[in-house]
């Protein structure tokens, strides 16, 4: 089963910067809908 | 440390199950006790008990999540046989199982107060009267078989706190210095009050005690007991293995990315990253 498509969501904690960041750039390329999740408000915008 | 005669030894827990059975045996040797818990009564049984037997011993009641009441214990120590040789950071409780997402979140941080930060505030607050104190010296940490694969399942507030002493203890046995002897006890099934209503299927606490006097005395870093854990554990490094042999096998130069020869390499001072 490949989770990366479309029609799935991938929520990212930690979103902000590093890996999560990576991670979702990565998420939201497959066509996934991505939500963001941090603590830094500006630099998730 | 081969003999644990006038040595004193320290025990969170001490009053009952494996901590009892370790101040029984510690004690079977000469040494001096000090046992802690927050039951008075509980403390005044155990001493009465431990008194009979011939041992020295002394109890303070005590509540190792609060590092103010651990370093009363501390001070009680000293002031009562003049030193620490062996901390046992034992005491440890169970709460009720539930599956990981029902877990109410004040068991999971009354758990961890006790069996993660309790051990720590003993670990830390002897281990730094023991580093300036400069004689041979040990800190044995309670873990579990639970620090090495699922005995229980709905547990996971108890499993992973027994894996966080695991890394604590391997952390100290990176940092401390040579004069104290670091490690971790792994008690499978132990009859104690954790274990209450199927104790008669569990191994007895004083044959556990033995056992693990014995290791401490050899210098053991693991403190094992049940033979049979090796099944379970097994497995796991094998599927640790296999999982690094698909997604990261080795590879020429792999050391690129590993820490310790990069924190080498800085120490070194041949390299200025």
């Amino acid at each position: 089963m490949n989770w990366l498509n479309e029609n799935n969501t991938a929520v990212v904690t930690g979103a902000a910067g590093g890996i999560g960041l990576e991670s979702a750039k990565r998420f939201a390329a497959a066509g996934m809908n991505v939500v963001l999740v941090d603590v830094k408000e500006e630099q998730l915008a | 440390m081969d003999s644990f005669k006038d040595k004193t030894v320290i025990i969170t827990g001490g009053a009952t199950g494996i901590g009892f059975g370790l101040a029984k045996r510690f004690g079977s040797e000469g040494a001096k006790i000090v046992i802690g818990e927050p039951r008075q009564d509980k403390l005044d049984e155990a001493i009465a008990e431990l008194k009979r037997l011939g041992i020295d011993a002394a109890a303070m009641v005590m509540d190792v999540t609060d590092p103010k009441s651990m370093e009363a214990f501390a001070d009680f120590a000293w002031e009562t046989y003049g030193g620490g040789h062996v901390l046992i950071n034992n005491a440890g409780i169970a709460t009720g199982r539930a599956p990981m997402v029902d877990v109410p979140l004040e068991d999971l941080h009354r758990l961890m107060n006790v069996n993660f930060f309790g051990v720590w505030h003993g670990a830390a607050i002897f281990g730094k009267r023991m580093i300036v104190q400069g004689v041979p010296a040990a800190i044995y940490n309670l873990a579990s078989e639970n620090a090495f694969f699922n005995a229980v399942q709905n547990s996971a507030p108890y499993i992973a706190s027994k894996h966080a002493v695991r890394g604590l203890t391997e952390a100290m046995r990176d940092e401390f210095p040579d004069h104290i002897q670091v490690g971790m006890i792994v008690p499978g099934f132990v009859a104690s009050d954790m274990t209450k209503g199927v104790q008669q299927f569990a191994m007895d606490a004083d044959t556990f005690a033995e056992k693990v006097v014995e290791q401490i005395r050899a210098g053991e870093f693991y403190v094992v007991t049940h033979s049979y854990n090796m099944v379970r554990i097994k497995p796991i490094h094998d599927e640790i293995h296999d999982a690094y042999a698909r997604n990261a096998p080795r590879y020429d130069g792999d050391e690129e990315y590993d820490v310790p020869t990069l924190l080498a390499r800085l120490s070194a001072g041949r390299d200025d990253a």
